[in-house]
């Protein structure tokens, strides 16, 4: 009987197992221990069912007791895609052991072993079949540029280039976040162009699955059509494709993927300053701001968001409890949307009565799927709290 | 008496050679099996060690950079200080009363076996080879408390429960630790009452000494008594080294290392 998989586990993640102490602190922290009081997704358990696997497979005694015994994968399909991602459990443990890398990992075991979800599979068949997550005609791309008071740049120079993500371009709840980053630029005077229908999927999500052959094909070609562009800059929306360009490309590509600067625009922001303050209006609202994961824990940039919406004149920041590094998830992350809808929204809720506790009048955030996400929980709840991305709070005060 | 003493040393000595080989068997055989689970599906299975075997040498390259969140996350635990107060005194009690007194086992070995056949560090060799000099007496009965104090703190740590899964607690372990401890509280009670050591030197061996006073009445053959102690003794810290990877000890092999890597790696936030 062949065993597990395990060569997707470095020998430091795989000595990060052996490293957990048991101590059980990431348990009552874990959004869907929190939303749903099932622990089977928490990181101890997901390491101790790992390190079982491990041990019975490789250890001396696991191997002299019953060198035939077969991988023992009960549970773990559903504990690994029942995790938002969220990279609390890292945050929070002790030893600061590095859980996304061993969800990820473990991801790549259950892939191998033909264990992934349907739901994942289909979106990523839908991937390699049309080029975008939502399984939508690439020419749907540019939807959310249409009827656009002020035409989107074509620039043939370009100083940046937009990167929309899937995200941003093919879901009608996220298209303000990319109208408004668009006018900024524009209202900024910076030549940026775009690569509409030819913009592919960043490969996050396939990286996220398991799936690094077709993410690394994906890689590739945005890449050369990046590089194509003539842009040195490029400008990304969403928290998940910052992290795609730069941590999984340079992992799949090497030095081929260091030939650009890749920025969220919340980073682009801070370095066109000078071109965007003072701003000239003024937004009287009381917000609070929602950290996305992969902005704040997997990025590390918590205060420039709220060093940015403390520029804006008008404008009272209230924080959630918790905030920054122990932030809440929106339940969006990890493909739990798919593998189990009813989590993903059991998550959200749980954030959306946070940012309620705290009285404002809206949620802003940095990530076109946490803004997808809450909108949606707040009107499943039907509570009138709207969400908007920072861009879009930003475009408010430029034009008035 | 003299004999007791010399068969003693001669068992030590060889029960700490077999224990060295055994520990170097088990660690190659843990790096095997790193790499046989890192190179499993790969095409050569030697492609995994060789990864292991990388992995190290690059670790022991980083080690002047790795030498200050080692000692920050790795021995002083910072994190865990900030998240849970009382079980981080546990830690470091165990952790100061093992290395510690490991580390007077280790500085008499060397002052027995290389400083006085060499002639060198005499005042060290004088200290070090007097069981009742107050450094080393008192030195030895408060990292034993430390010890104790540290095992009996963890003593209550709760087994976790998770709706599917129980992990248990590592009681185990502890029970070793304290009767490591506890033993070496008898041996040197013993000690004092075999080489009939006078109270004026006795008397910072303070918990020795009053374990001592209570057995006296006793009226035993006091160094046999002390030899089984002592094998009772180094039996205790053997378990407890080949029961490492079976318990939730092996953290405390792993865990050094992996905190330390992840404090390199830790970014700034902005
Ligand atoms: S990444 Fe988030 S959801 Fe997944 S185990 Fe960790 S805390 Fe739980
Ligand atoms: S917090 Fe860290 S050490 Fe503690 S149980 Fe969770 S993963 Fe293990």
């Amino acid at each position: 009987m062949k065993g597990a998989d395990f060569s997707a586990f470095s020998p430091a993640e795989l000595l990060s197992l052996e490293a957990c102490t048991r101590c059980g602190r990431c348990v009552p922290v874990c959004p869907v221990a929190v939303a749903t009081g099932e622990e089977q997704s928490t990181a101890l358990a997901k390491i101790e069912q790992l390190r079982r696997a491990w041990q019975r497979q490789h250890s001396l005694i696991g191997r002299l007791v019953n060198p035939r015994r077969p991988p023992d994968y009960a549970g773990m399909e559903r504990a690994a895609f029942e995790c938002t991602l969220c990279g609390l459990c890292q945050e929070i443990c002790p030893l600061g052991i590095e859980t996304r890398a061993l969800w990820l990992a473990q991801r790549k075991l259950l892939h191998r072993a033909g264990l992934t979800p349907l739901p994942i599979l289909a979106m990523v068949q839908a991937i390699e079949r049309t080029g975008n997550v939502a399984g939508r005609p690439q020419e749907e791309r540019l939807s959310w540029a249409a009827n656009l008071s002020r035409p989107v740049s074509t620039a043939r120079d370009p100083e940046v280039l937009l990167f929309g993500g899937c995200v941003a371009s093919l879901y009608p709840q996220a298209f303000g976040t990319l109208q408004a980053l668009a006018a900024i630029l524009a209202l900024a005077g910076v030549p940026y162009a775009l690569l509409g229908e030819n913009e592919l999927c960043c490969g996050y999500p396939l990286i996220t699955s398991g799936c690094e052959e077709p993410a690394a094909l994906l890689a590739r070609r945005n890449m050369e059509l990046l590089v194509g562009t003539g842009a040195k800059v490029v400008v990304v929306p969403c928290p998940s494709c910052r992290v795609a360009f730069q941590e999984f490309y340079p992992a799949l590509l090497g030095r081929a993927a260091r030939q650009l600067t890749f920025l969220h625009a919340v980073e682009y922001f801070a370095t066109i300053a000078h071109r965007l303050f003072p701003l000239p209006g003024r937004v009287e609202l009381t917000i609070t701001y929602h950290d996305p994961c992969d902005l704040g824990r997997a990025g590390g940039i918590y205060e420039l968001p709220r060093r940015l919406l403390a520029l804006v004149p008008g404008i009272q920041l209230v924080e959630m409890e918790p905030n920054r590094g122990n932030a809440f998830c929106c339940g969006g992350g990890g493909g739990v949307e798919m593998t189990n809808p009813g989590l993903s929204q059991a998550v959200a809720a749980r954030r959306l009565e946070q940012a309620v506790a705290t009285g404002a009048q809206a949620i802003v955030t940095a990530c076109p799927q946490c803004k997808r996400s809450l909108s949606t929980a707040a009107r499943r709840q039907r509570v009138r709290l709207p969400t908007l991305d920072l861009s879009e709070v930003l475009l408010q005060a430029l034009q008035r | 008496m003299e004999r007791l003493v010399e068969l003693r040393l001669w068992l030590f000595w060889r029960e700490m050679a077999l224990v060295a080989l055994l520990a170097a068997a088990l660690a190659v055989r843990y790096a095997v099996a790193l790499g046989a689970g890192h190179a499993a599906g790969q095409e050569s299975r030697s492609a995994g060690v060789l990864g292991v075997l990388r992995a190290g040498l690059a670790f022991l390259g980083q080690l002047p950079v790795l030498a200050q969140p080692l000692l920050v996350e790795g021995l002083w635990h910072r994190r865990l200080r900030f998240a849970d107060a009382r079980a981080w005194m546990g830690h470091a009690l165990i952790l100061a009363g093992f290395l510690g007194l490991g580390a007077m086992s280790a500085l008499a070995a060397l002052a027995e076996h290389v400083f006085r056949p060499l002639g060198v560090f005499s005042g060290v060799v004088r200290v070090a080879l007097n069981k009742d000099h107050p450094v080393m007496a008192l030195g030895n009965e408060l990292l034993g408390v430390a010890l104790l104090a540290g095992a009996l703190l963890r003593w209550r740590s709760p087994r976790v429960r998770l709706r599917d899964t129980i992990i248990p607690g590592d009681r185990p372990a502890l029970l070793l630790l304290v009767l490591i401890g506890a033993s070496g509280y008898a041996v040197e009670a013993l000690r004092l009452l075999a080489e009939a050591v006078p109270l004026r030197a006795a008397r910072f061996s303070f918990f020795g000494f009053m374990l001592s006073s209570l057995l006296q009445p006793l009226g035993l053959n006091w160094a046999h008594w002390h030899f089984l102690a002592f094998q009772a003794h180094v039996l205790a810290a053997i378990a407890l080294f080949f029961y490492l990877p079976f318990g939730r000890l092996t953290h405390i092999i792993a865990g050094p290392i992996v905190a330390a890597r992840a404090a390199l790696r830790a970014r700034p936030t902005r």
